[in-house]
């Protein structure tokens, strides 16, 4: 090959590689456009390969709420649980062991419906009509070291809301007959709206303020979210929580994880 | 010999012409190499959307441009609701929904006007001060076609004349929409409420709504939210291709672009000034004016939902929001929790606000309240203390920020006055004053 024809075929490379570069350059003068919608993410979501249930911009209102987990009430009502049960309160934390196993069905939606049924009677549960099935705890906890299924119930709010916190959850161990062993309780006590209900970010924001902080990855997928009241601060033996929307997200291997947005303002929470 | 010439200087081309394109294409690959590699980052791919992360969400037009008071008029007294912000989200969606009719308009004397605004069986939305009548349009619908040069301190719902009222205090002027099919219906705002009785007023050429009895107010506490203003410049110049940072003489760190925006900030004091410049040659009217402040909160991220307009000065030019708990403003000494935007001229702005602010409020208990005395009383104090009352250019009820340790503070309600351009405490009398410190 002589000499002309590889300084043609550089040539030719040269200006090829010219217009793909001034192409770039010229991309990143371009001013940016207005400020993507919630919709638009959600598209550019979906085109990252990211499963995104339907989700609603319907507006909820919530506020601050602060609550106290040192509080006697569980060991002062605890005389009032069946006497033939074990029942031990220790730094907030209830133990009951059952001396009769109650059967709550084979399948666990039967266990939770028998659950939702129990925690209302007062020798069972204490304020147990303050507590509700929570889907993503229950997941969370997975099963104990000796095999039993743990089933959560997670104590609400003043809007039918839970707390998302282990200081407010009951935790049903169950074995493999489907049979109620023992639980654990704590509550939180004196709780407390701090503001009147303000307006909540949407359920579509949360999710997009997630994807913007990059917590979910390409082909992941957003399994479901709920509005719940997370933790924010501890101040003089009060605790604040803060209405958050947590999404649950699923990678890749099938391993779940939550995140949490700031339902007020709108920010990721750590 | 021309013909000659010509043939050699083409046969001379053709030999370095390659050469020569050869090089002209790799030093046009090097230099857009160089330019890529210095400019900001961006998408390279062809979307239009942007889907850059908003650190914080900006609050809407309403909830910064919010409402100081709501008053019920009865036929003998008028009653103000202590606790209105509920009240007034609720009127705002209302009104928002409501069909109406061409508007009417109408400038009274100072005495029509007072007696309008006081008419029987309304109900009255009070502003801090005057809105721009395009701001109040983006709080309530396009249907309100309010001139963007009007300002609004008032709207005012007429359920037997099924209307909606926006008064302007600037000129005793009213614009006045019919609104269609009945829908406006007050709700019963007095039942179960804490309301105080008033009285609408006019002294030199200002509408005042005075408080006839004591007033028992909450005290509250929060937890101090401070962000370092240096994590704010690179928020500010996200845009910017280079910033320098400086220090001044009075010791303030100085971040600029060299192009259009600054931000000095005051390490001791805690707060910031930032200026932006353009080439704009005109002053915006007074609805650009709170446009433009609306968009600077975001820019600078003062988005806590606590923050809110409370006063316009200079003509307009300079707007004032403050913190506020419950639509009552909330002062501070150190100018802590305050956000200041003038137009200083056409093509520059200029911004001062601090890093602290309140969001995270705590438990207080329901009988930690303070009972002031009514404006009568507050005035009379006033002159008790040595202060001119004539000199008083506006007194109203706030909260006055008293910081507990570095991370609480307590807020205490108080009667401010304005004395020279100037907010200050007014304390009370302790004969009249119940509770507090």
């Amino acid at each position: 090959m002589d000499f002309r024809k590889i300084l043609f075929i550089f040539l030719g490379m040269f200006i090829t590689l010219d217009i793909f570069l001034v192409y770039a350059w010229n991309q990143t003068q371009q001013a940016v456009t207005a400020p993507a919608s919630a919709l638009d993410i959600v598209n550019e979501m979906q085109n990252d390969g990211i499963t995104v249930p339907l989700l609603a911009s319907d507006k909820h209102t919530g506020s601050y709420v602060s609550a106290q987990a040192d509080n006697s009430v569980l060991l002062d009502d605890r005389t009032s649980l069946d006497s033939s049960w074990t029942v031990r309160v220790n730094n907030g934390l209830l133990r009951a062991n059952l001396d009769q196993l109650i059967k709550l069905g084979n399948s666990k939606t039967k266990q939770i419906a028998s659950l939702e049924k129990l925690a209302k009677r007062k020798s069972m549960v204490i304020k147990g009509d303050e507590y509700d099935y929570d889907s993503v705890a229950t997941r969370q906890a997975g099963k104990q070291a000796n095999g039993n299924k743990v089933i959560v119930f997670s104590q609400k709010v003043f809007d039918g809301k839970l707390f998302n916190s282990d200081l407010s959850e009951i935790r049903f161990s169950i074995n493999d007959q489907g049979e109620l062993v023992s639980y654990t309780q704590r509550y939180l006590a004196k709780k407390t709206q701090l503001r009147d209900p303000s307006e909540l970010t949407t359920e579509i924001k949360a999710v997009t303020v997630v994807y913007q902080y990059n917590e979910i990855a390409n082909n992941q997928k957003i399994l479901d979210t709920n509005l719940v009241y997370s933790e924010l601060t501890q101040v003089d033996g009060d605790i604040i929580y803060v209405p958050s929307w947590q999404i649950s997200v699923q990678d890749t291997s099938g391993k779940v994880r939550e995140q949490y947005v700031n339902a007020l303002n709108g920010t990721l929470l750590k | 010999m021309i013909r000659q010439l010509l043939g050699n200087i083409w046969r001379r081309t053709k030999q370095l012409g390659l050469y020569v394109l050869l090089g002209f294409a790799i030093m046009v690959s090097l230099l857009f190499s160089l330019a890529l590699w210095q400019s900001p980052q961006r998408s390279l791919d062809s979307k239009t959307t942007n889907s850059q992360q908003e650190v914080v969400s900006m609050h809407s037009y309403a909830e910064v441009y919010d409402f100081s008071g709501l008053v019920v008029n009865e036929s003998s007294s008028a009653m103000a609701i202590i606790d209105f912000r509920p009240s007034t989200d609720n009127l705002v969606s209302k009104v928002s929904a409501y069909k109406v009719k061409a508007s009417k308009q109408k400038t009274l004397s100072a005495s029509d006007y007072l007696a309008a605004l006081s008419a029987d069986q309304t109900v009255v939305m009070q502003f801090p001060d005057q809105v721009a009548g395009k701001v109040v349009q983006r709080i309530l619908g396009d249907q309100y076609d309010l001139p963007s040069k009007a300002t609004i301190n008032y709207i005012q719902l007429n359920a037997q004349s099924q209307t909606v009222t926006f008064y302007s205090d600037a000129n005793h002027h009213y614009y006045r929409y019919p609104v269609q099919n009945k829908q406006l219906q007050l709700p019963n705002l007095l039942s179960k409420k804490h309301v105080v009785a008033v009285k609408w007023s006019e002294a030199d050429q200002q509408v005042k709504l005075l408080y006839e009895e004591a007033i028992n107010l909450q005290k509250y506490r929060y937890l101090v939210t401070n962000t370092d203003l240096q994590s704010f410049a690179n928020v500010l110049f996200t845009e910017s291709k280079q910033v320098n940072t400086t220090q001044d003489d009075n010791n303030n760190l100085v971040y600029a672009d060299g192009e259009n925006k600054r931000l000095t900030i005051n390490q001791t004091s805690k707060t910031g000034v930032f200026d932006v410049f353009n080439s704009k040659k005109k002053l915006p009217n007074v609805s650009g004016v709170m446009e433009d402040g609306y968009d600077m909160l975001g820019n600078i991220q003062q988005t806590s939902d606590s923050i809110n307009y409370f006063a316009s000065e200079n003509n307009g030019d300079t707007l004032i929001y403050r913190l506020d708990v419950n639509g009552l403003p909330i002062f501070n000494l150190d100018k802590l929790g305050l956000v200041k935007f003038q137009m200083i001229s056409a093509g520059h702005q200029q911004v001062d606000f601090s890093g602290t602010t309140l969001q995270v409020p705590l438990p207080v208990n329901d009988d930690d309240t303070v009972t002031l005395p009514s404006t009568a009383d507050a005035e009379t104090w006033a002159s008790q203390v040595g202060i001119n009352p004539d000199k008083i250019e506006d007194l109203r009820i706030g909260y006055y920020w008293q910081t507990d340790t570095g991370d609480t503070v307590t807020l205490q309600p108080e009667w401010f006055y304005k004395y020279d351009g100037e907010w200050q405490s007014l304390g009370t009398n302790p004969a009249t004053r119940t509770g507090g410190s």
